[in-house]
């Protein structure tokens, strides 16, 4: 699902909850955008400085199978190119966009969780996939461990953070 | 609070009443654990949107304790009992017979304590289910995780949503009188409903 929020003016900062396979774009300065408590999820961040447009998408799944009205928000492979395009259409410019990415953690390495061992790793392996085929790369990554995130997007200066259970708030 | 309900018309069915007094020993089984009368407070079984089930807990962003168990058998889906940090090791005194406050943080003891209370949890409520449908299922061994509510609960969400964007949950809340042990009991998808 894809939610392009339009220039308000609102002076106080508004945060806007970023969830399990959607993709939200802004470029409205008294935005948050966030990611919150995501583990092997990855939150993808966009953000063009000059026009101050910010998106962030939250993937869940590395791979679209196709199916007929799917989400395509959810899948590495697809929300990218979608997310990328999105930021463009809001007035951000190919050349200057900056990404980064945060998220990818194995969550449990417990007996009977086998198969979600790799759903981060594969998620982070997509997601980089898929910016190489749109001729991006990344800035910064904070990716991997076993702890849950939160990830903030702060659409008037373009500053991303990350918070991993257990830790502060730091800049990414 | 959670976002807009799907469809609630399982709730007088009869596979909900299977699905009721599954949950309902899983309560029992808890009880007989701890020592304690817990009640439960509420049981939904309804449809919602996956995106928005770390509502059920507050947020995605609130630290809690959840322990998962897979479904095993012909039917796939995942169980979670979810507690507030500080319930949850209040439980964990309770079940060690310790004095209320020792426990503060969850090693390798506390996690193996909660875990078991999750596989006992789980196994009586399969049990039922597999009583009543002829179904061959059991659960995994627990997994403990301390960590916001959205990570802990995509073991679950990550999986259900490679099918669909909804899913039928069953989500009971489990209380003493005295609110000392107090708990969601989730499962999802419901099983029969995936």
């Amino acid at each position: 699902m894809i939610e392009t929020i339009v220039n308000n003016t609102a002076v106080n900062q508004e945060s806007i909850l970023v969830g399990l396979g959607e993709l939200k774009v802004t470029n409205s300065a008294s935005v948050i955008l966030s990611c919150l408590g995501i583990g092997s999820c990855i939150a993808v961040c966009v953000y063009d400085h000059l026009f101050k447009v910010g998106g962030m998408a939250h993937v869940v799944l590395p791979h679209c199978d196709g199916k007929p009205g799917d989400n395509l928000g959810k899948y590495a492979d697809t929300c990218v190119p979608l997310l990328i395009d999105e930021v463009i259409k809001q007035g951000g410019n190919r050349s200057r966009l900056t990404i980064k990415i945060a998220g990818g953690a194995q969550m449990s390495l417990a007996l009977g969780l086998k198969n979600t061992f790799k759903t981060g790793e594969r998620n982070l392996e997509e997601v980089k996939a898929a910016l190489n085929r749109q001729g991006l790369s990344l800035a910064a990554a904070d990716v991997g461990g076993n702890k849950g995130r939160t990830v903030r997007m702060y659409v008037n200066t373009g500053r991303i953070t990350v918070k991993t259970t257990g830790g502060e708030e730091r800049d990414l | 609070m959670l976002g807009q309900v799907y469809d609630e018309t399982l709730n007088g069915s009869e596979q909900a009443a299977v699905l009721r007094k599954g949950v309902s020993n899983a309560v029992a089984g808890l009880s007989q654990m701890v020592g304690k009368d817990i009640k439960i407070a509420s049981i939904n079984l309804r449809k919602v949107l996956v995106r928005e089930i770390p509502e059920l807990f507050g947020g995605p962003q609130e630290m809690m304790v959840g322990v998962y168990l897979a479904i095993c058998g012909n039917t796939n889906g995942h169980m979670i009992a979810i507690y507030e940090p500080q319930t949850a090791f209040d439980l964990v005194d309770l079940l060690l017979g310790q004095a209320p406050g020792t426990t503060k943080e969850l090693s390798d003891m506390e996690q193996s304590v909660l875990g078991e209370v999750g596989n006992i949890m789980g196994s009586f409520f399969l049990n039922h289910l597999a009583n009543t449908t002829g179904q061959a299922l059991q659960p995994s061994p627990p997994a403990v995780l301390m960590d916001m509510a959205g990570a802990i609960l995509e073991v679950a969400t990550v999986s259900v949503l490679e099918q669909s964007e909804y899913t039928y949950v069953i989500d009971t809340v489990f209380e003493t009188s005295d609110r000392q042990v107090a708990g969601t009991f989730l499962v999802m998808p419901i099983p029969g409903l995936e």
